[in-house]
């Protein structure tokens, strides 16, 4: 009886453990689950760099340059030259026309021979009054055109004991055949490469180069016609030089015309600016073996095709000094600055660029000067453009622009980007970023209207008007919605910053090299995950 | 007398109200004042049951099952949309979480026991495989995977004292109880114990700390974690189950130890230490460790990708990226290693209402990762029938007042069969309580102990 109660006890309980089971399922209620919402705020750091004026310029050298003290400057060069001395200093063709009178001895029988030798001096004369001492010819031909009646087989021996070749002088022989008695021609060219002429002055003002002509008569069956005659027609053309010594004048030439960029002002526009110490190197660089003036026939600088003249006393004497051998440079700098010239409103005009022109003239005091020209002198121009960032301005506003691609992120509902800016440059700045579409169409700004990013460092006393501690700004932007949307839908980034000096642009400043921006960026979001 | 005993009693329960806020997850609470059930003997090994013999049925005798949170409940986790899906409301989570939190879980069951008494003794003994499950973690740790550290800047977010221990091990016990005089019992029990497998971070200390304005990351790591896990559970090797159940190794010892104390006719008090001892894991051991260290993100050099290709930005973002979790720098190494296990203590009291019925209080607390976690029960004892008892029971477990327990016994001789829970609300809601817990077992029971005691009497 007792087990028939136990076991229906049992049943009971097995019932109730059946049913609660089923509960569990509803309570648990699995199958309804459909998900959640998760939605976290996430703070991390980006980015932590330290951005100094030596990184910036790292990639630039060819246009910063540091003092010893690491104030920096921005150079503008640009170089140009002349012609070489080729197309200067010239040689002009020669012509040099002689007339021989020749009588054979008497008594003469065939197969004797005779000769007779004739004197000439050839004065070489220049297109300058040059004085010309020596030239080692690099091109150039003598070239004779022999006209005789002498009615014999004759041989004509040119010989000039002071143009020489390797140290042999120069002879050469010109046969002529026998006509018969009557007048003919024989043409004979000789290159002169390789050959030095060495000239005398005999009167001072001349280029006199001995020359022996030597007929050789051999006489034949023909009778002797003497007095026999004979035209000697001269001509040393297109001689070009290696070097040549002496004196040569003054010859006037120039030098290509220069411009010379500044980018500084190039995308940008200044309220204000005031630049210390601008300077304009002007460099020249002569290998003519001869002293030269440059007369600067245009220097000045242009903005929106607006010119302004360089004004300065240096214009009018400058004189550069002579190569004192082949393949060296008379090196000779002009430098123009605040006190020599009108330099600081130049700069301060803000110009896009520098044109610059020169013509030279050589020997320009006169007088006989031991000169030389080698076949490649020339005179180079290194036009130099310095402007120690030593100044003060006021809305130097940069403006740059780049791709931009994010990709949207699904679930970001908003964003803060904290940025931490440590400056130790000595000026604030006013940034904004721009979003564009393809067409740099703005659609949005990141930033709040006219935001502060940096805060000028305090500046030091003069003269190194220094910076020593950072100043740090610390600038939230939060980006939700709208304003995130266009983010992700934009393609162009525009940067613009407006930067002033130290105290809304009126304190004089010195930008070193070792100045920099701790830069830190944290990023918060606001994440929404629907699952 | 009477009076101050009264007052003292409610002055204790009512500092375990005050404190309800850091009772955490126990078990067997109930189960401890219903003396008929044998396995009262579990929880405080002084106790005496009235039976000449008892035996289980073979994995019948004792099936306990427990789940407790002090944190979130399962209904709180969700919030009903008007189409009846339920949504996983995170922002709701922390609104129900505090500090120090835990879940535990406690699967036990028993595959042998019997028990004898002999003279003014009692032995018994016992065969069981466990399961313990215990897990600790911050309110900071919650707040960081619900909310972000965003939310926390500027604050230090300190996953400490986040721990986890769980153990399956199986247990031989072997106890003796004595009747030392009329009013005390002492008890004592040896288990030898085999762990079977085992995590256990005995270090896990870490701190996240993001700096105001430029949310640097700072953190701090120290870490020791051991385990004692089948490694084929994971990359899909054999192992075989009776490899697994039946190795003798990983070897422990434990005892349980505890006393009853009769005043009078009216007044009974008990008090028990159980399981103090420790298993060594000597196999299939794996330890991950860190040493202490500190280190800070301050994010990427932006300039360092200057110039750089594609191809070369990739690379660098690469190994940016494995130079971050190298900083966390986890050594693994091979060493067999030693756990304590969760010691628990037990004081009782009952007070003798009549023949039929008592009431009790007892306070339970147990030690886990040095946290001392204690909860408090209120029992009432009636003996409907000879053979049939019933017990209810008031608990405050897991920051949580409303677990109502009841059990039940019933004796048809020569089987006992017994059910107890400390909470009922959650066999039937479970999804709605902090703690639910069952308590069932059958057993073959001989000839009941004739004395002067009631079956209610220590």
């Amino acid at each position: 009886m007792k087990m028939k109660k136990f076991f229906k006890n049992l049943f009971v309980l097995v019932v109730i453990s059946l049913l609660v089971n089923s509960c569990y399922k509803d309570r648990f209620s699995t199958d309804k689950i459909a998900g959640g919402e998760w939605n976290p705020d996430l703070a991390a750091p980006l980015i932590k760099s330290k951005l100094t004026m030596a990184q910036i310029i790292e990639n630039s050298s060819e246009i910063w340059s540091e003092n010893p003290d690491g104030l920096l400057s921005l150079t503008y060069r640009q170089k140009d030259s002349s012609q070489n001395s080729l197309n200067v200093v010239t040689i002009p063709d020669q012509f040099i026309d002689s007339n021989f009178r020749i009588v054979l001895p008497s008594g003469m029988i065939p197969n004797d021979s005779t000769y007779r030798i004739f004197n000439l001096d050839a004065n070489i004369v220049g297109s300058n009054g040059e004085l010309v001492d020596s030239i080692f010819v690099k091109h150039g031909s003598l070239d004779f055109e022999i006209t005789t009646n002498i009615n014999h087989e004759s041989t004509v021996q040119i010989i000039i004991p002071e143009l020489t070749r390797y140290g042999v002088t120069f002879i050469q022989n010109i046969k002529i055949p026998s006509a018969g008695g009557a007048s003919h021609t024989v043409l004979a060219s000789f290159p002169l490469n390789l050959y030095t002429a060495r000239f005398q002055h005999p009167n001072g003002n001349d280029n006199k180069l001995s020359e022996f002509v030597k007929v050789m008569v051999k006489f034949g069956p023909h009778p002797d016609n003497s007095p026999y005659n004979m035209y000697v027609k001269q001509s040393v053309r297109n001689v070009t030089y290696y070097n040549a010594y002496g004196y040569f004048g003054q010859y006037n030439f120039n030098i290509d015309q220069g411009s010379l960029g500044m980018s500084l002002f190039d995308n940008s526009t200044i309220d204000q600016i005031f630049l210390e110490d601008p300077k304009l190197h002007l460099k020249f660089y002569n290998s003519f073996g001869l002293p030269i003036k440059i007369n600067m026939d245009e220097l000045y600088v242009e903005k929106d095709g607006i010119k302004k003249n360089f004004i300065s006393t240096l214009l009018s004497n400058l004189v550069i000094g002579a190569a004192t051998s082949q393949k060296t440079f008379d090196t000779t700098v002009f430098t123009f600055d605040k006190s020599n010239s009108n330099i600081v409103d130049i700069f301060n005009f803000q110009p896009t660029k520098m044109v610059f022109k020169e013509s030279c003239t050589t020997n320009p005091a006169g007088g006989i000067n031991n000169n030389f020209v080698f076949d490649n002198s020339k005179v180079y121009v290194d036009a130099e453009i310095e402007l120690p960032m030593y100044g003060r301005t006021l809305n130097f506003t940069l403006k740059d622009s780049g791709d931009l691609n994010i990709e949207k992120v699904a679930g970001v509902k908003s964003a803060e980007l904290r940025f931490n800016l440590s400056n130790m440059f000595p000026a604030d700045a006013y940034v904004q970023f721009y979003l564009a579409d393809s067409n740099y169409v703005i659609l949005d700004s990141l930033l709040p209207y006219n935001e502060q990013l940096l805060i000028s460092a305090l500046v030091g006393p003069p003269p190194e008007y220094r910076t020593y501690s950072p100043l740090n700004k610390t600038t939230v932007v939060v980006l939700s919605g709208d304003k995130l949307n266009t983010l992700f839908n934009s393609k162009k980034i525009i940067f613009a910053a407006k930067l002033s000096t130290s105290e809304q642009g009126q304190k004089v400043v010195k930008i070193y090299s070792d100045y920099g921006i701790d830069i830190k960026l944290a990023l918060k979001l606001n994440y929404l995950s629907d699952f | 007398m009477k009076k101050s005993k009264i007052i003292s009693a409610i002055a204790i329960s009512f500092t375990f109200l005050i404190a309800a806020n850091n009772l955490y997850g126990q078990f067997d609470l109930t189960m401890y004042n219903f003396n008929p059930v044998i396995q009262t003997n579990q929880a405080n090994p002084a106790f005496i049951p009235k039976y000449q013999y008892h035996v289980g049925i073979p994995g019948l005798s004792s099936v306990y099952a427990q789940m407790g949170t002090s944190g979130i409940k399962y209904n709180q986790l969700f919030t009903r949309r008007a189409d009846d899906s339920l949504i996983i409301n995170f922002n709701d989570i922390s609104n129900h979480i505090k500090n120090n939190n835990n879940i535990g879980i406690r699967l036990s069951e028993q595959w042998l026991n019997g028990g004898m008494l002999w003279k003014k003794y009692y032995f018994n003994f016992a065969v069981s495989d466990i399961i313990d499950f215990n897990m600790m973690y911050s309110n900071d740790l919650v707040n960081l995977a619900v909310h972000g550290n965003g939310t926390s800047i500027g604050k230090s977010i300190d996953l400490a004292p986040t721990f986890l221990k769980a153990t399956h091990y199986r247990e031989y016990a072997f106890g003796a109880a004595y009747n030392f005089d009329s009013k005390w019992n002492f008890g004592a029990k040896v288990k030898m114990l085999f762990g079977k497998s085992n995590i256990h971070t005995k270090t896990l200390d870490a701190k996240l700390y993001t700096a105001e304005n430029t949310y640097f990351l700072t953190t701090e790591t120290n870490m020791l974690i051991n385990t004692s896990v089948p490694k084929q559970w994971f990359n899909g090797g054999n192992y075989s189950n009776s490899e697994y159940l039946f190795y003798g190794g990983s070897f422990g010892l434990s005892i349980d130890l505890g006393a009853t104390y009769k005043l009078d006719d009216k007044y009974s008090f008990s008090a028990s230490i159980l399981d103090l001892g420790y298993i060594k894991f000597d196999r299939n051991y794996l330890n991950y460790s860190t040493t202490s260290n500190q280190w800070t993100f301050e994010g990427i050099d932006a300039l360092a990708f200057r110039n750089m290709t594609n191809d070369q930005v990739n690379n660098k973002i690469t190994s940016i990226g494995d130079s971050l979790i190298n900083k966390f720098d986890i050594k693994e190494s091979w060493h067999s290693y030693n756990i304590l296990m969760t010691a628990k203590i037990y004081l009782g009291a009952t007070y003798k209402l009549s023949d039929k019925e008592n009431i009790g209080v007892l306070v339970r607390s147990e030690i886990v990762n040095k946290i001392l976690r204690p909860s408090f029960t209120a029992t009432y004892y009636r003996q409907m029938l000879n053979n049939l008892g019933v017990i209810g029971s008031y608990s405050i477990i897991n920051r949580s007042y409303s677990n109502i327990g009841a059990g039940i016994y019933y004796n048809i001789e020569p089987v006992q069969i017994y059910l107890v829970s400390d909470n009922i609300a959650g066999i039937f809601v479970p999804d709605a309580v902090k703690y639910a817990n069952f308590h069932f077992g059958v057993n073959i029971i001989f000839p009941e102990k004739k004395s002067g005691n009631t079956l209610i009497d220590l």
